[in-house]
C-alpha cells in the first residue's frame, strides 16, 4: 500500500524494504521543518539577549574556549558527514569510526561549553552574564541529546547492519547533528563576537 | 517513515520493564518517585541551600526532570523507543482487549486518542473543582472559604493552567484528532505511531506536577506565569513551570504527529483540494504549535531560571515587558489553537445533519489559514494598558481583522443551513448552541480590540466573560457536539437523543446564565484575581456562583451520560448512523485493529450532498 | 427570492427594536463617567455595541430561523434538494461588508479616540494642557501592596486621610498627570523586590500598568464630583495581580471643587509639617 509508508520493513518480510528517493525527498523536507521548530528557543535567545543586553561582549567570556569549542563542532559536521557517505559504501567499520569521531568531538565540545558556564567567569547576574548562561545551556542540552542519539545510531546501525536500511537514519542523524552544530556557531558568534 | 525499525517478538511475552505484576501506571509512579529522589538527592548533596534542606529550589527542577525520565521510562520509552532505537529487540506487546490498554502504551492511534481523551477529561474534571472551590469563595464577599488568599490564587492558577494546557489545547487536537485524523485521510496509522504513544504519557505527568504545585508553596500569577511576580513568589510556581513544560511537549509531539500523517499518509486520491475540513483545522493549528510551543518553552525555561537562580531578566534593571511579550507571542496563537478546530468541526457537522453540500468550503479553508496567519500578528492586544501608547494602534488593526476570516466559517455554515433539509439533533443544536456562544465572545472581543475600551475593562471580570464565550462557548460546546457525533462510532453504541438534548440545554442554559453577568460584573468595577471585592458586588457574585455550580452539575451530567452509553447503551445497527460522508464512515464501528481493510480511493469531494451525486469513494484491495 | 426578503423584513425590524430598546444600555456601560477619558470610552463603547448589535442579530436569527424553517420532515430521508455551494452575491457582500465595517471602526472609534487622548496630552510645543492651565502632577508610587501618593507642587509627600491611610484628593475640571512608578521605599535597595501593578479608577474609564523600572504617565481631566463614599466606582484599585495583597490594594478618592482642593491641600501640609 503506497499510501501508508510510516512503517520500515522487518525481517520477516523476507527481503529489506528500501527507501525510495521521493520518499527520501519527502522525509527531508518533513525534518526540515521540525529543526526550523527546534531552532525556535534559540531565536527567543537572540531575541532576549539583543534586547537585554544589547551588542555587548563580556571580555570575561573565554574566546579561547569558544573558539575551540566551535572548531571541534565544525570538524565533527564533516566526521558525520563522512559517516553517511561510508554507510552508502557499505563499509562498517569506517562507519563505526566516523560516527566515534563525531561522538568524541562533540563531547569534549560539550565539556567545553559546560565549563564556561559552572567556572563563573563572567557574572551571570548581569544582562551579558545571564544570556550567556542560558544560551550556553540550551546549546548543551542540544549537543547532550546530539550525542545520545549518535550513540544510539552507531549501536543500532551496527546491531542491525543488513536487517534494515538505515540510510534514512543516518540522513537524519546528520542533518540533525549539524543543525546542533549550526545552532552553535550561531551562537557563538552572537555571544563571543558580535 | 521511522528511522528505527521494530522488530516485535512473535509470541505475546512481556519481558524488560513491561513484564511483571504491577499495572503499568502504578509501576510509572514508583519509577517517578525513584528518578526524583535519586536526582534531588544527588542535587542537593552537591549544591546545598543554606539550611541544607532535603529539597530545595534547584533540587526539586532537577527531581523533577529525574521523575519524568522515570516515569516515560516506565510507561514505554524504554522498551519501546529508547531500546530498538539502540538496536536491541523491541520486548513487549499490547494487549489487545479491555480497559487495561487504555492505561499502558499503546502504538495504535485510537487507543492514543482516547488515552488522551480521558485524561484530558480527567484534567477537565479537576481544573474545573478548582473552579468550584473559586466560585464558593465567592460567594461572599471576604475571606471565608480559603484563609489566604495565597491558596485562593494558587487554585484560580491551578484552573487557568490545567484547563489551558491540559483540556483546551489538547481534547480536540490530541483527542479526537488522533483518532479520527488517520481514518478520515484513508489510513491505518498515523505517521509516528511510537512518538505518539509516548506523546499522551507526558499528559498526566504535566498536569499532576501543576496540582501539586502547592506541595512547594502557593503561587499567585495565575495562568500566565507573569515576571517579575513570578521571581518573588512561592515555590509553587517552580512547577508551574515545569508542568506546563510536560504539557506542551505533549502538543508537540501531536502536531508533528499529525502534520505528517495528513502530509504523508493520505489515502489514493485524497489530493488536497478534498482534504477534510477537520484535517484542516489539525493542519493549521500543528503549524501554529510546531513554531510558537518552542518558543513559549524558552520563556518558560527563562521564567524558570529567573525565579530559581534568581536571574534578573525581568526584574525592574531588566525588562518585565519582555516577558510580557514572549509570553503573548505564544499565548494569543494558543487561543486560536483551542479555538480553530472547532471552527474546523462546525462544517464537518453541519453538512452531514442538513444533508447539504458545504456552501463555500475553499471559503472556510481559507478562513482557517488566515485565522492561523493573523494569530501571529496581534498578541500585544493583551498588554494595551501595559505598553507603550504609541504601539498600540498597529496590534488593534490587526486585531480587528481577524475577525475577517474568522466569519468566513460563519460565511461557510449559514450559507449550508439555508434552504437545506436540517436534522435538528443533539450533534447538530450543540453546534448551533456554539456558534452562538462563540459569536458573544467574537462580539465582545470588538469592545477588547478598541484601545479607548480597552483600558477600562482590561484586568477586569469583562475579560474573564469574554474568554469562557469563546474557549467554552466556542470549543467546549463544540467538544460535546462532536462527541454525540461520534459517539456510535467510537463505542459502537447510540446514544438516545432526549437525554444528549437535556445534557445540552442545560449546560447552555447554565453557561449563559453565569458568564453572562461576567460582563455586567467587570463593568461595573471588579478586578481580576481578587478572592473579596467590594461590599457592593456581593448580590450579583452570589447568584453567578450559583448558577455556575449549575453549570458543573450540567458537565458532570453530560460526562456521566456519555460514559454511560459508551458501557450500555444500545448497539448501534447501522455502521453510519447519519450517513456522513467523510472516510471515517467507512469503518466499523467501534474499529479494533486496521481502520481499512481494503484500501479506499476517493473520487470525488466529500462535501458534495445530494441523491443523485455519485459514490465518491471506491474500496478497492 | 421570497424566502430572502422574508429573512431580510425581519432582521431589519428585529434590530431596530434591539437598537431602540438597548439604546439606554449601551450609553450607560461605564455606570458612572467622572471624567473625559471615560466619557470618550463610554462612547466609543457604545458606537461599537450600536453597530455590532445588527450582526449579531443577523447571525442569532440565521441561526434559529434557518434550521427551524428548513428543517427535514419526520420519516424524511434523502439528501435536501437544493444543493447550492456558492453564491457570488451572498459571498461579495459579505466580505465587502464585513471589510468595510471593520476598516470604518478602526477609524472610529479605534484611531479618531486614541488620537483624542493624544491631543489632550501636553507635550512638545504644547506645555499646558487645552484648558489652559499647566496639568496637575500626581505622583503614583505602587508597593506590594498599597498606593502611595505625592503631590510635589505643594510639597507634599505622602497625601493621608485621618485614619494614617493613603487617599486621594483631586480638583476637578483640571487636567491631571499622574506619573505612574513601581518601587518599594522601604526596599529601595532591592530591584527584584518590584512587581507590576495596575493604576485603575473605574469612574474615570482608564488604567496604565505601572512597570518596575518605568515611569509611565496617565493624562485624566476629572468632570464630575463625588468621592467613594458616593459612588463606589470612584475608587483607585489595583488591577493586575501582584502578590497575596493585591485584593487589598485600593484607596478612597475624592474629587472636589478647585476651593475643596486648595483646603485639602493646606491641611495636609500642615499634617506633614508637623510629623
Amino acid at each position: 500500500m503506497a499510501a501508508n509508508i510510516s512503517q520500515a520493513g522487518s525481517v520477516a518480510d523476507g527481503g529489506v524494504k528500501q527507501i525510495t528517493p521521493a520518499e527520501n525527498r519527502k522525509y527531508r523536507a518533513a525534518f526540515a521543518i521540525v529543526m526550523m521548530s527546534m531552532a525556535m528557543p534559540f531565536l527567543t535567545l537572540l531575541n532576549v539577549r539583543y534586547i537585554l543586553a544589547g551588542g555587548y561582549v563580556s571580555p570575561e567570556a573565554n574566546q579561547v574556549i569558544g573558539l575551540i569549542a566551535a572548531l571541534l563542532m565544525i570538524i565533527s559536521a564533516g566526521t558525520i558527514g563522512s559517516a553517511v557517505k561510508a554507510y552508502k559504501q557499505g563499509n562498517a567499520a569506517k562507519v563505526q569510526r566516523n560516527i566515534f569521531w563525531t561522538f568524541g568531538l562533540g563531547l569534549v565540545s560539550f565539556v567545553l561549553i559546560g565549563f564556561q558556564m559552572v567556572n563563573h567567569s563572567v557574572d551571570i547576574v548581569t544582562h551579558y552574564g545571564e544570556t550567556f548562561v542560558t544560551t550556553l545551556g540550551a546549546v548543551d542540552v542540544y549537543v547532550l541529546i546530539g550525542l545520545i542519539v549518535l550513540l544510539a545510531l552507531r549501536s543500532r546501525v551496527i546491531r542491525l547492519w543488513g536487517a534494515a536500511d538505515h540510510s534514512w537514519g543516518m540522513q537524519s542523524n546528520a542533518m540533525f547533528w549539524r543543525f546542533v552544530v549550526v545552532v552553535w556557531l550561531v551562537m557563538y558568534v552572537q555571544l563571543y563576537l558580535l | 517513515m521511522s528511522t528505527v525499525p521494530a522488530f516485535e517478538t512473535p509470541t505475546g511475552t512481556n519481558t524488560g520493564l513491561s513484564k511483571g505484576i504491577l499495572a503499568p501506571m502504578l509501576r510509572g509512579v514508583l519509577w517517578a518517585a525513584v528518578g526524583f529522589l535519586a536526582l534531588n538527592t544527588l542535587v542537593t548533596l552537591v549544591h546545598p541551600n543554606v539550611v541544607h534542606s532535603f529539597v530545595t529550589q534547584v533540587s526539586a527542577t532537577f527531581g523533577w526532570i529525574g521523575a519524568l525520565v522515570g516515569w516515560m521510562f516506565a510507561m514505554g520509552a524504554w522498551d519501546a523507543v529508547i531500546r530498538p532505537s539502540f538496536g536491541f529487540a523491541a520486548n513487549w506487546t499490547e494487549r489487545a482487549t479491555g480497559w487495561r490498554k487504555y492505561f499502558e502504551y499503546s502504538t495504535d492511534h485510537k487507543v492514543i486518542g482516547i488515552q488522551y481523551l480521558i485524561f484530558s477529561l480527567g484534567g477537565f474534571l479537576l481544573a474545573g473543582l478548582a473552579a468550584m472551590f473559586m466560585r464558593l469563595q465567592l460567594m461572599v464577599d471576604h475571606m471565608w472559604f480559603y484563609q489566604f488568599p495565597n491558596a485562593y490564587l494558587t487554585t484560580v492558577g491551578i484552573h487557568g493552567t490545567v484547563m489551558m494546557f491540559s483540556f483546551g489545547t489538547v481534547i480536540m487536537v490530541g483527542g479526537l484528532g488522533n483518532y479520527f485524523i488517520p481514518m478520515m485521510i484513508g489510513s491505518n496509522k498515523s505517521a509516528f505511531p511510537r512518538l505518539s504513544g509516548l506523546s499522551v504519557w507526558f499528559l498526566p505527568f504535566g498536569y499532576m506536577t501543576v496540582i501539586m504545585s502547592p506541595l512547594l508553596g502557593a503561587w499567585t500569577t495565575g495562568w500566565r506565569g507573569y515576571q517579575p511576580l513570578a521571581s518573588q513568589d512561592g515555590n509553587g510556581i517552580i512547577f508551574y513551570y515545569l508542568g506546563v513544560f510536560a504539557m506542551l511537549l505533549s502538543s508537540l509531539i501531536v502536531a508533528l504527529n499529525l502534520t505528517s500523517t495528513i502530509i504523508f499518509n493520505r489515502a489514493p486520491g485524497l489530493r488536497w483540494s478534498r482534504l477534510p475540513m477537520f484535517a484542516w483545522g489539525m493542519l493549521t493549528v500543528s503549524i501554529l504549535n510546531i513554531i510558537w510551543v518552542p518558543e513559549i518553552l524558552m520563556t518558560f525555561i527563562l521564567g524558570l531560571l529567573a525565579h530559581i537562580v534568581p536571574l534578573p531578566f525581568f526584574t525592574a534593571v531588566g525588562s518585565p515587558l519582555t516577558y510580557l511579550e514572549l509570553f503573548w507571542l505564544f499565548g494569543h496563537p494558543e487561543v486560536y489553537i483551542v479555538v480553530v478546530p472547532a471552527f474546523a468541526m462546525w462544517q464537518e457537522i453541519i453538512p452531514v445533519m442538513s444533508r447539504k453540500s458545504l456552501f463555500a468550503r475553499q471559503w472556510g479553508i481559507m478562513g482557517l489559514i488566515f485565522v492561523m496567519l493573523l494569530s501571529g500578528m496581534v498578541w500585544a492586544h493583551h498588554m494595551f494598558p501595559t505598553m507603550q501608547n504609541k504601539e498600540i494602534l498597529p496590534f488593534s488593526f490587526f486585531t480587528e481583522m481577524i475577525s475577517i476570516p474568522t466569519g468566513f466559517s460563519y460565511l461557510a455554515i449559514l450559507g449550508t443551513l439555508w434552504n437545506s433539509k436540517m436534522r435538528l439533533n443533539t450533534p447538530s443544536i450543540l453546534v448551533l448552541m456554539s456558534m452562538f456562544n462563540f459569536l458573544i465572545g467574537g462580539l465582545t472581543g470588538l469592545f477588547l480590540a478598541d484601545p479607548a475600551v480597552n483600558f477600562q475593562i482590561h484586568d477586569t471580570f469583562f475579560v474573564v466573560g469574554h474568554f469562557h464565550y469563546t474557549i467554552i462557548g466556542g470549543m467546549l460546546f463544540t467538544f460535546m457536539a462532536a462527541m454525540y457525533y461520534w459517539l456510535p462510532k467510537l463505542s459502537g453504541r447510540m446514544y438516545n437523543d432526549k437525554w444528549g438534548m437535556i445534557g445540552a440545554v442545560w449546560v447552555f442554559l447554565a453557561f449563559n446564565a453565569t458568564f453572562i453577568q461576567f460582563f455586567i460584573v467587570g463593568l461595573r468595577g471588579m478586578n481580576r484575581w481578587v478572592p473579596v471585592y467590594p461590599q457592593y458586588l456581593q448580590t450579583m457574585n452570589f447568584e453567578i456562583s450559583i448558577f455556575a455550580f449549575l453549570l458543573g452539575a450540567g458537565f458532570l451530567y453530560n460526562v456521566i451520560y456519555v460514559i454511560w452509553v459508551w458501557n450500555r447503551g444500545s448497539v448501534v445497527n447501522a455502521e453510519n448512523p447519519w450517513n456522513g460522508k467523510t472516510l471515517e464512515w467507512y469503518t466499523a464501528s467501534p474499529t479494533i485493529g486496521d481502520n481499512f481493510k481494503e484500501t479506499p480511493r476517493v473520487v470525488g469531494g466529500f462535501y458534495d450532498y445530494g441523491d443523485d451525486v455519485p459514490k465518491h469513494v471506491v474500496l478497492e484491495g | 427570492m421570497a424566502e430572502v426578503l422574508l429573512f431580510g423584513g425581519l432582521w431589519v425590524v428585529l434590530s431596530g427594536l434591539a437598537e431602540y430598546a438597548l439604546h439606554p444600555m449601551a450609553t450607560h456601560f461605564y455606570i458612572f463617567t467622572a471624567s473625559n477619558t471615560a466619557v470618550d470610552g463610554q462612547k466609543a463603547a457604545a458606537f461599537i455595541f450600536m453597530v455590532a448589535l445588527p450582526v449579531f442579530i443577523f447571525v442569532v436569527l440565521m441561526l434559529i430561523y434557518a434550521p427551524i424553517r428548513f428543517r427535514a420532515k419526520r420519516g424524511e430521508t434523502g439528501d435536501s434538494k437544493v444543493q447550492r455551494k456558492h453564491s457570488k452575491a451572498f459571498v461579495l457582500a459579505w466580505f465587502s461588508v464585513s471589510l468595510v465595517v471593520n476598516v470604518f471602526m478602526f477609524v472610529h472609534p479605534t484611531a479618531s479616540a486614541v488620537e483624542g487622548y493624544f491631543n489632550s496630552i501636553p507635550l512638545g510645543s504644547k506645555s499646558t494642557a487645552p484648558d489652559g492651565q499647566q496639568p496637575l502632577e500626581v505622583d503614583v508610587v505602587a508597593r506590594q501592596w498599597e498606593w502611595v501618593y505625592s503631590i510635589p507642587e505643594y510639597g507634599l509627600t505622602q497625601t493621608v486621610n485621618a485614619d494614617g491611610n493613603d487617599t486621594l484628593y483631586l480638583p476637578v475640571g483640571r487636567e491631571i498627570k499622574f506619573v505612574l512608578r513601581s518601587y518599594d521605599q522601604s526596599h529601595y535597595y532591592d530591584p527584584q523586590a518590584y512587581v507590576i501593578h495596575s493604576f485603575w479608577i473605574p469612574a474615570f474609564g482608564i488604567k496604565t500598568d505601572v512597570i518596575p523600572g518605568l515611569t509611565r504617565y496617565e493624562y485624566v481631566t476629572p468632570t464630575v464630583i463625588s468621592s467613594t463614599q458616593q459612588n463606589q466606582m470612584v475608587r483607585v484599585q489595583c488591577a493586575e495581580v501582584c502578590g497575596p495583597g493585591h485584593p487589598w490594594m485600593e484607596t478612597n478618592l475624592h474629587i472636589v471643587s478647585p476651593a475643596d482642593f486648595a483646603s485639602w491641600v493646606k491641611a495636609q501640609q500642615k499634617l506633614e509639617a508637623s510629623s
